[in-house]
C-alpha cells in the first residue's frame, strides 16, 4: 500500500528543519511515495521550488503549512489546488501582518473565512485536540472537534495521528481514534517529519538548540526525544500503524485529492495606464521613435532596421507592458533628478537606451540585442536598474503609488503602520533568505554545541567567506586556522568532558551538512514585485524590520512564479557622483552633464594609465590598478575590456596574458577562422564577451541568435559529458554545412567552450564602464569635490574614510578640521587662500578651463580646494546634536565655547570629543582647559535651566535676551549660575595652561574619535626610523628598475585570498603609507611562513622582488614582519597600529583606521 | 529504577517475548507501550528503546535496549 507523508517540515521552518526541499523529495521518491507535502511553520517560504523540483522529479506535490493559533495551538492546512493555495497565501498573510514580526497567529475567523479548498489537519501533540486528551479533557477536546467540523464539514476535518515512539502514544492514538469515530471523522496517519534521513536527527538537534538560545546540555520542550521523526518509508509507517490501517489510506485518499497546479510560466504582468487609443505596444513605439530622433542623427538604415527589429521582438514575446512600467520608473526618476542607471544585459537594447533606462549605446559599442532578450526562448527579462542610494526610497515610493492599490484598512495594521510603504496589495518587497555559511554556521552552532566563546570567534573569523561544506578544508589547508583547530583540540578538558576533538569534528560535520541552509527571511535592498492581481493570490506575505512588508518568496521564486520583479538598486557610487556634482555648481559655477561627458578625455584615460583610481568606481582595488598599468586604457572599449578581464573567470582560464600582449603588439593576432576576425577584432581576438560567443556561433555554425544564446547559456551551466557532445555536435554539423572545415570547427568549439563559461556581458561592462569613467574624469578634474563626494557616502567602495582621506592629501587637497563654526554635517569643499603654494599657476589654469570662464582664474589663483571634516564624523554624535550645531549657528556663528555650550544640545561626551578632535581650536584655547571647563558648564547649565513660557520674545529670567521663538515652553539657559557667556570666556583665560598635546598624540586621538586625521598620515612617525634602515615609500619603488628587491612598510588597507587558477593560496596584500599603496603578492611557500604575521598585525614590513607593471608595480614578498614589534614607538597605540579592524560586508578584508 | 542486565528473547518483529529476570524466565503476555529515546548522542551515548510489557505473572516490566552497547537492561519494575 502507498503512503503519502502530509505533515512535513523542510529548512524552511527555519531552524526546525533537518534537511532540504530537494533532500525531502528525493526521499520521498526513494522510498516510494508517490506524493510529498510540505507544511512549514507559518509560512509557504519553500512552496515554490518544492513545487517545482517535485514536478520534475515525478512526485506529487503538496503544498501546506502548520500554522500557530492565537491560543498556542497547532492546526495543519494543506491546499487542494489553486484556490486553495490562494487561501492559505491569505490565511498565512493575516496571521503575520496582524502580529508583531516573528509571532505570527492565526485565528479562526480568518481560516473560516478562507476554509475552501482546505484539507484541515488536527495536528501534532501541539495540535488543540490532542493537547486536551493528553491532559484527560475530553468533553473540551470534543467541543474543539466540533469547531473545527464547524469551519471544514466532516469531509475536509480529519484527525492526525503520529506514532513517534514517545511514551504515552499508544493511549493517545487510542482516544483519538475514538473521537474520530464518535464524531465522524476520519484518522490520518503521519509522523510529523523534520528531516529526511533517521541521521540528519543530530543536525535538526543542533539547529532547535541554536533557535531555542539553549546547547546541547540543555533540555528544552522544543528539543525532539528521539530521532524517530524522519521520512519513513510506507513499510515502516505501516509497521507503526499496523492498528489502524485506515488512519494510511486516508493519507493517500488525502493525497488524491490535492492537485495543485501553479501554471508556472504564465507571465503576470501589471497593469499600466495607457494614453487614450494607445496600446501598450504603440505607445512604446511612439516613446523609442520620437527617442531615436534625440539620440541619432542621422538615423542610418541599420539603427532603424535595428530598433524595429527589437519592438518586434518585445511585442511577440508580450514584453511592451514591462518596458512601459520600467521606463515609467525612471522617467519617475530623471524627473526628480534622481541619478540613475539600467545595468547588466539590459544595455544590449536599443530600445532600453531609448527609453533612457540604459546609458551606454549599443550602436557605438556594438551590443548584441540577443543577449538581452533571445527570441526563442520566452524568459522573463531581466532590467536592474542602480539609482542614487540616498533616494532610492523615493523611487520604492512611489512605486507603491502607481501600483499598490488600498491602503491598509485593518485597525491593527493601520496602528501598526511604521512606513509608507504599507499597502498589502500588488506590491511588495521582496525578501531574500540569508542562509548559514561557514562562518555563521561556526557562531550559531558552535554557541549550541558549547564550544567557549574565544574560541568560536577566533575560528569563525579567520575562516574565509566560504560555505559550510569548506570549513574542513579550510582549516586543513590555511595555516592561521590550522593553528587554531589545534589549540582547540589540545585542550585537555573541555568543560570537564575529555571529548573536545570529537565535538569540534561533529561541529564540523554538522556545519558542513547545514551550508546554505535558510537562516532567517529579511528584505532584499531593491526588489520590488508588482502584480496585476491582489499579490495574496499567490504569495504570502509577512513583516520584515522597520515595519516593511515582504513577500515569502525571494526572488528566484517571484520569477518562477511569473510575477515582475523590479530590482532598484541603490549604489552609492551614483550618490558620491551627485554630491560632487553638486560641489562643482556650488565652487565652480558649472552646471557639468556628467552623462554626457566626452569619452576620449586624455587627462581621464591619463588617470586611469597612472593606476591613481582610489574612489574611482569598479576600478581601483588592487588588482584592478594591477591590470589598469598592465592594460595603460586609451579609449573607452578598453574601460570595457577592464571589466571584463578582472574576474576569477579570465583569471583562471588565462585570458588577461595573451589580451594584453595582443593589446601592445607583443604576439601575433590570429583567428581560427576569418569569420571570427570581424567579430574579435576588438579584443585582439580573444574570446572576452558572451556577446561574442553568440555572434560566432550565428557566423560560423548558421545558428541564429536565438539559438547561440541557448549554446551560450547551456555552454555556461553544468553539463553531462552526453549532454555537451550533443552542442558539440550541432554546432560542428552547422559549421560543416557552411563550409568551415572540421578541425577549425573543432578548435572554434573548443574555445567556445572553454570562454562561454568565463566570458562577461560586454553591455553590462560597458554600462558600469560609463559610471567608472565618469568617476575617473570627475577625480581628474574636480578632485575635491569627487573624494568629497566618496565621502559623505561611506560606507562604499573599496577603501575605508581615512584612506580616501590620505589620497585627498596626496593630490594636494588640504585637508581641514572639524570646526564648529566651519563644519557641516557632512564633509564639504572650500576654498580656502594659498598659504602655502605647492600648486603650479597651470593646475589652477587648467582646472578653470574645463569651466569655460577664464575670468575666475585671477580669484581662483589665490586659493585651492579644501575638504572640511563633518560633525557626523566625530565619534558617537547624534543626528539630534549635529543639528543642534547647524541650526544654532545658522543664527549667529558661536563666539566662544561657553557660546556653544550654552546654544546647543550636545551631552558631555560628544563635547569632550568635539574637544579632543579640534573643534574647538579657533577659539585659540587649549584643549586642556576646554575640559576642564566642560565639567563646570555642564554642571551649571543642568541647575540653571528654567522653564519658559513665552510669545515671541525673551527669556523671563535673569536677562539675556534669546532669539525669538514659537509659544511653547523651552529651556533656555540664558545663564550659568549667573554667569555670562563673556564671564566664563574670562575664567578660561586665566586658568593655568597645561602641558601641550604632541602631534603623535593628536593624531592618535584623531583616530580614535573621527577614524582619519587632518595632520599626517601614522606612517609618517615612522619615516625616520625607516628611512635609515633603507625601507622605501611606497611612491618610490615606481622609479626603480624592473626586479629590484626592495623593502616597504605600511598599514595593511587590503588583505585578501581569492581563488587562482591553479587552486593555490595566494595572498594580496596592500600596504599604504604618506605617499600611496605598495601591492605585494605572497605566494603558497611565503604564506605558510608568516601567515600568523600577515592576518594578525595591522602594518607590515614586507620585503621582496618589485616586478613592474605598466606604470604600477607589485612587489613579489619573501619575507613579512610586523612593524610595531620591529620599531617599538609610542605610536603602538594609533589605532591603525593597535588593531586589525574589518569592515563590514567585505570580503577577508582588514582595514585600519577608526572605522 | 533498577538498570541491571538482563536477558531478552526477541521475536521476529524484534519485540520481547521473554526474559530471564532473578533467576527466572518471564513470559512476556502483552507489550503495552514501546518508545525510544535518543540520549545525549554529542557525548557518544547511543539510543534507546524502552518496552513497557506486561508479563503472564501481571508484572510490569520496562526493558530497556541501548543500541550503542547492544546490550538489555531491566529498567523498572512494578510487580
Amino acid at each position: 500500500m502507498g503512503f503519502t507523508h502530509l505533515h512535513v517540515h523542510s529548512n524552511f521552518s527555519f531552524l526546525d528543519g533537518g534537511s532540504s526541499v530537494r533532500a525531502l523529495v528525493d526521499r520521498a521518491k526513494a522510498v516510494g511515495c508517490k506524493s510529498l507535502a510540505i507544511t512549514d511553520h507559518n509560512g509557504l517560504y519553500g512552496a515554490v521550488r518544492f513545487y517545482d523540483y517535485a514536478k520534475k522529479a515525478g512526485v506529487k506535490p503538496i503544498v501546506g503549512v502548520e500554522l500557530d493559533m492565537e491560543d498556542g495551538h497547532h492546526i495543519v492546512l494543506l491546499a487542494k489546488n489553486l484556490a486553495g493555495y490562494s487561501n492559505l497565501c491569505k490565511i498565512i498573510t493575516r496571521a503575520q501582518l496582524s502580529h508583531e514580526k516573528g509571532e505570527a497567529a492565526a485565528s479562526i475567523e480568518v481560516i473560516s473565512k478562507y476554509k475552501d479548498d482546505l484539507f484541515c489537519l488536527s495536528g501534532c501533540p501541539k495540535g488543540e485536540i490532542p493537547s486536551l486528551l493528553s491532559q484527560g479533557r475530553l468533553d473540551e477536546a470534543r467541543a474543539a472537534a466540533h469547531k473545527w467540523i464547524d469551519v471544514f464539514g466532516p469531509d475536509n476535518f480529519l484527525i492526525e495521528m503520529q506514532n513517534n515512539m514517545l511514551p504515552g502514544t499508544a493511549l493517545l492514538n487510542s482516544q483519538l481514534t475514538e473521537l474520530a469515530d464518535e464524531l465522524g471523522l476520519r484518522c490520518v496517519a503521519t509522523n510529523n517529519a523534520h528531516y529526511a534521513e533517521k541521521d540528519d536527527f543530530k543536525i535538526h538537534d543542533v539547529l532547535v538548540c541554536v533557535q531555542t538560545l539553549t546547547t546541547l546540555d540543555d533540555d528544552h520542550p522544543l528539543r525532539k526525544r528521539n530521532s524517530e521523526y524522519y521520512l519513513k518509508s510506507p513499510k515502516a509507517m505501516a509497521n507503526l500503524f499496523r492498528r489502524y490501517p485506515q488512519a494510511l489510506a486516508n493519507a493517500e485518499w488525502v493525497a488524491d485529492q490535492c492537485n495543485l497546479d501553479l501554471n508556472l510560466g504564465t507571465f503576470r504582468f501589471p497593469d499600466f495606464p495607457l494614453p487614450d487609443g494607445e496600446t501598450a505596444y504603440s505607445y512604446l513605439c511612439k516613446l523609442c521613435f520620437e527617442a531615436l530622433e534625440r539620440l541619432y542623427r542621422p538615423i542610418t538604415p541599420p539603427i532603424l532596421e535595428r530598433l524595429q527589429y527589437e519592438l518586434k521582438v518585445i511585442n511577440d514575446l508580450g514584453f511592451p507592458e514591462y518596458f512601459l512600467a520600467v521606463w515609467d520608473i525612471v522617467q519617475y526618476a530623471r524627473s526628480k533628478r534622481i541619478r540613475c542607471s539600467g545595468r547588466g544585459s539590459a544595455a544590449d537594447s536599443l530600445v532600453a537606451y531609448c527609453l533612457g533606462i540604459t546609458i551606454a549605446d549599443p550602436i557605438e559599442h556594438n551590443l548584441l540585442f540577443e543577449r538581452f532578450l533571445n527570441p526563442e526562448r520566452r524568459g522573463m527579462p531581466d532590467i536592474d536598474i542602480d539609482f542614487d542610494a540616498a533616494r532610492r526610497d523615493e523611487v520604492i515610493e512611489y512605486i507603491y503609488e502607481r501600483y499598490g492599490t488600498k491602503k491598509v484598512t485593518d485597525t491593527f495594521l493601520q496602528k501598526r503602520c511604521l512606513s509608507p510603504f504599507l499597502t498589502e496589495d500588488r506590491v511588495a518587497m521582496v525578501c531574500t533568505v540569508s542562509t548559514l555559511k561557514a562562518r555563521s554556521s561556526i557562531r550559531d552552532l558552535g554557541k549550541a554545541m558549547g564550544f567557549a566563546p574565544d574560541d568560536i570567534s577566533r575560528l569563525a573569523s579567520a575562516l574565509p567567506h566560504v560555505g559550510g561544506r569548506r570549513i574542513r578544508e579550510a582549516m586543513d589547508k590555511l595555516p592561521e586556522l590550522r593553528d587554531l583547530g589545534r589549540d582547540c583540540k589540545s585542550r585537555p578538558n573541555f568543560e570537564g568532558r575529555p571529548n573536545i576533538l570529537d565535538r569540534l569534528d561533529a561541529l564540523v560535520d554538522i556545519c558542513e551538512k547545514v551550508d546554505d541552509f535558510p537562516r532567517h527571511l529579511s528584505v532584499h535592498l531593491g526588489g520590488v514585485v508588482i502584480s496585476k492581481d491582489l499579490l495574496t493570490e499567490l504569495v504570502p506575505l509577512e513583516w520584515a524590520t522597520k515595519g516593511v512588508i515582504v513577500s515569502q518568496f525571494d526572488k528566484d521564486d517571484i520569477e518562477t512564479l511569473g510575477l515582475v520583479k523590479m530590482d532598484i538598486l541603490g549604489l552609492r557610487n551614483l550618490s558620491a557622483i551627485e554630491d560632487a556634482l553638486v560641489h562643482i555648481r556650488q565652487h565652480h559655477g558649472i552646471e557639468l552633464d556628467i552623462d554626457n561627458i566626452p569619452l576620449d578625455d586624455e587627462p581621464t584615460y591619463e588617470t586611469l594609465r597612472s593606476c591613481d583610481t582610489v574612489g574611482c568606481f569598479q576600478v581601483e582595488s588592487p588588482g584592478m590598478r594591477g591590470l589598469l598599468g598592465r592594460l595603460q586604457p586609451r579609449v573607452f572599449d578598453d574601460v570595457i575590456a577592464q571589466i571584463s578581464l578582472f574576474r576569477p573567470g579570465p583569471m583562471q582560464a588565462d585570458m588577461i596574458n595573451p589580451f594584453i600582449a595582443r593589446r601592445h603588439g607583443l604576439e601575433e593576432i590570429t583567428y581560427p577562422h576569418p569569420g571570427m576576425e570581424p567579430i574579435l577584432k576588438e579584443t585582439y581576438g580573444v574570446i572576452l564577451y558572451q556577446e561574442q560567443v553568440i555572434s560566432v556561433s550565428h557566423a560560423l555554425a548558421g545558428f541564429t541568435y536565438g539559438q547561440a544564446d541557448s549554446l551560450r547559456r547551456a555552454m555556461t551551466t553544468d553539463r553531462s559529458q552526453e549532454e555537451m557532445e550533443k552542442i558539440r555536435e550541432g554546432f560542428i554539423a552547422g559549421a560543416l554545412a557552411k563550409g568551415v572545415d572540421k578541425d577549425v570547427a573543432e578548435e572554434v568549439f573548443s574555445r567556445l567552450r572553454a570562454f562561454a563559461a568565463y566570458g562577461f556581458c560586454k553591455a553590462h561592462a560597458a554600462s558600469f564602464g560609463k559610471i567608472a569613467y565618469q568617476t575617473a574624469y570627475l577625480k581628474t578634474h574636480y578632485p575635491a569635490e569627487f573624494l568629497t563626494g566618496i565621502l559623505n557616502n561611506e560606507p562604499m567602495g573599496f577603501y575605508p574614510p581615512n584612506v580616501i582621506f590620505e589620497e585627498a592629501r596626496r593630490l594636494g587637497i588640504a585637508l581641514l578640521p572639524v570646526d564648529v563654526n566651519a563644519s557641516e554635517a557632512r564633509f564639504t569643499v572650500e576654498q580656502i587662500p594659498i598659504l602655502d603654494c605647492r600648486l603650479q599657476i597651470s593646475d589652477l589654469e587648467t582646472v578653470v578651463h574645463d569651466a569655460g570662464d577664464q575670468s575666475r582664474i585671477s580669484n581662483l589663483k589665490s586659493k585651492i580646494s579644501a575638504i572640511r571634516v563633518g560633525l557626523n564624523q566625530v565619534k558617537n554624535i547624534s543626528e539630534a546634536e549635529v543639528e543642534s550645531i547647524v541650526s544654532a549657528r545658522a543664527t549667529r556663528p558661536f563666539s566662544s565655547f561657553a557660546d556653544f555650550c550654552l546654544r546647543t544640545k550636545c551631552d558631555r561626551p560628544t563635547i569632550e570629543n568635539l574637544i579632543n578632535c579640534g573643534a574647538f581650536d579657533s577659539f585659540g584655547i587649549p584643549r586642556g582647559k576646554l575640559l576642564w571647563l566642560l565639567g563646570e558648564v555642564i554642571s551649571a547649565k543642568s541647575k540653571s535651566r528654567k522653564p519658559v513660557v513665552s510669545g515671541f520674545g525673551s527669556c523671563t529670567g535673569q536677562g539675556q535676551i534669546t532669539a525669538k521663538i514659537p509659544k511653547q515652553v523651552v529651556e533656555e539657559p540664558c545663564l550659568i549660575d549667573g554667569l555670562s557667556a563673556d564671564d566664563l570666556d574670562d575664567q578660561i583665560k586665566n586658568l593655568p595652561d597645561g602641558p601641550e598635546l604632541s602631534l603623535h598624540e593628536r593624531v592618535r586621538i584623531d583616530y580614535d574619535i573621527l577614524g582619519l586625521s587632518t595632520i599626517c598620515h601614522p606612517m609618517a612617525f615612522y619615516r625616520e626610523k625607516l628611512t635609515r634602515a633603507r625601507i622605501r615609500r611606497a611612491r618610490e619603488v615606481r622609479d626603480l628598475p624592473d626586479n629590484t628587491i626592495v623593502k616597504v612598510a605600511g598599514v595593511v588597507v587590503v588583505c585578501m585570498r581569492p581563488p587562482t587558477k591553479s587552486g593555490t593560496i595566494v595572498v594580496f596584500i596592500t600596504l599604504e603609507d604618506e605617499t600611496g599603496f605598495a601591492d605585494c603578492v605572497v605566494f603558497p611557500k611565503v604564506y605558510e611562513k608568516y601567515g600568523q604575521v600577515i592576518f594578525n598585525s595591522p602594518a607590515l614590513i614586507i620585503e621582496g622582488k618589485a616586478q613592474k607593471m605598466g606604470r604600477t608595480y607589485s612587489i613579489i614578498a619573501s619575507k613579512v614582519r610586523p612593524l610595531s614589534q620591529t620599531y617599538r614607538t609610542d605610536n603602538a597605540d594609533i589605532k591603525p597600529f593597535k588593531e586589525r579592524i574589518r569592515i563590514a560586508g567585505q570580503r577577508s578584508f582588514v582595514r585600519s583606521g577608526g572605522v | 529504577m533498577i538498570d541491571r542486565g538482563i536477558q531478552v528473547i526477541l521475536n521476529s518483529r524484534h519485540s520481547p517475548v521473554a526474559f530471564e529476570w532473578q533467576g527466572r524466565m518471564r513470559r512476556v503476555k502483552e507489550v503495552q507501550e514501546c518508545w525510544r529515546l535518543a540520549g545525549a548522542w554529542w557525548d557518544g551515548a547511543g539510543e534507546r528503546t524502552f518496552f513497557r510489557v506486561l508479563t503472564t505473572h501481571g508484572g510490569i516490566y520496562e526493558l530497556c535496549f541501548d543500541h550503542a552497547k547492544s546490550a538489555w537492561t531491566l529498567s523498572r519494575v512494578t510487580d
